[in-house]
């Protein structure tokens, strides 16, 4: 987890680790597999807020196991937790850098 | 009236189930406690609102998987501030606060953790001299990087404690006009993984700069996958 740094919304992995837009919506899955240093089978899904550098922020929405399947009700509860997650933490401010 | 609040139309009809579900919802609570989740649903926005009702929706199926419910009765109660034990915490968790907890159960996360921190220092030293040495003020940066000084100034204060993304990476070091990794040594090394990742991706064509990273840093496993030839329309 410490390359999210170095993640930005049009990477497909964080470093060594792949990570994929899930279609249609606006979070992101990030699947551990084995050799990371922490416990593999999991995908974890996230989202950017974004925010002027030094404050870019990204939300865990939640952690499933690798076989999970995002069905319509996960997805539900995901785009809730997003919603809920963005509105707390969105207080827009000025992009600095044009980005 | 009816037609001006109540109009026969697929809207209308989702907001009464959704009012239906709500007062479903409420009918077995205790008083002080509806008065608290009616009060609390107020304070939302229609966003939050509207997420409330969704996971009211999936909460009450019994068709939806029980993990599914419990996710979003949890959610429920996130969005509505129903968890007392963490209504005074802040939400997330501050980078560097995270980190210190993995490292201490992580020998070798903690080495990388110390590299990082040792490159972050090093950036904001680094920004700081090259500034000095080249007589730059903290207006002639906001000017080549295109934004207002007091972001300049904001951006100064807070780098030590920061860990900056490569593109804001690239974009100091083009206005400070020298290669990007004079601020941050390690750049080619986190740059050539995410090219290498790239790659695997089906439909991925490598730019040249990344074929250069890549024949110098001796991958060869890396398979290109052939674009086909345009195909001419037969006349």
């Amino acid at each position: 987890m410490l390359k999210l740094q170095w993640w930005e919304t049009s990477d497909t992995s964080l470093a060594d680790v792949t990570c994929r837009r899930v279609a249609d919506e606006a979070f992101y899955v990030l699947d551990i597999d084995d050799g990371y240093g922490i416990a593999d089978g999991f995908q974890v899904v996230f989202c950017e807020v974004k925010r002027p550098e030094p404050d870019g922020t990204i939300c865990v929405l939640a952690v499933l196991r690798s076989d999970e399947v995002l069905t319509e009700s996960v997805r539900s509860i995901l785009r809730a937790r997003e919603r809920i997650a963005r509105e707390r933490v969105s207080v827009v401010l000025d992009d600095l850098f044009g980005r | 009236m009816t037609d001006t609040m109540l109009p026969d139309t697929p809207q209308t009809m989702a907001r009464l189930d959704s009012v239906s579900c709500l007062l479903d919802w409420m009918r077995d609570m205790e008083p002080a406690l509806r008065r608290q989740f009616v009060g609390a649903l107020m304070e939302c926005s229609d966003s939050i609102q509207q997420a409330v009702v969704s996971m009211m929706v999936i909460a009450k199926d019994q068709q939806a998987a029980p993990q599914d419910r419990q996710r979003a009765l949890t959610t429920l109660a996130d969005a509505l501030f129903l968890r007392p034990d963490e209504t005074d915490k802040d939400y997330g968790q501050p980078l560097a606060e995270s980190e210190t907890y993995t490292a201490k159960i992580n020998p070798a996360l903690n080495r990388e953790v110390r590299t990082m921190n040792s490159q972050q220092e090093f950036f904001a030293r680094q920004v700081r001299a090259i500034m000095d040495s080249k007589r730059l003020s903290q207006q002639d940066l906001a000017v080549r990087m295109g934004c207002t000084q007091p972001a300049i100034s904001q951006l100064l204060d807070r780098l030590p404690h920061c860990r900056p993304q490569k593109r804001t990476i690239h974009k100091l070091a083009e206005a400070l006009a020298v290669p990007p990794q004079e601020l941050w040594p390690d750049l080619e090394t986190a740059e050539m993984l995410d090219a290498v990742a790239r790659f695997q991706q089906d439909d991925y064509a490598m730019t040249v700069a990344e074929a250069a990273a890549l024949s110098a840093s001796g991958k060869s496993k890396v398979k290109l996958k052939p674009k086909p030839l345009p195909t001419r329309p037969r006349r």
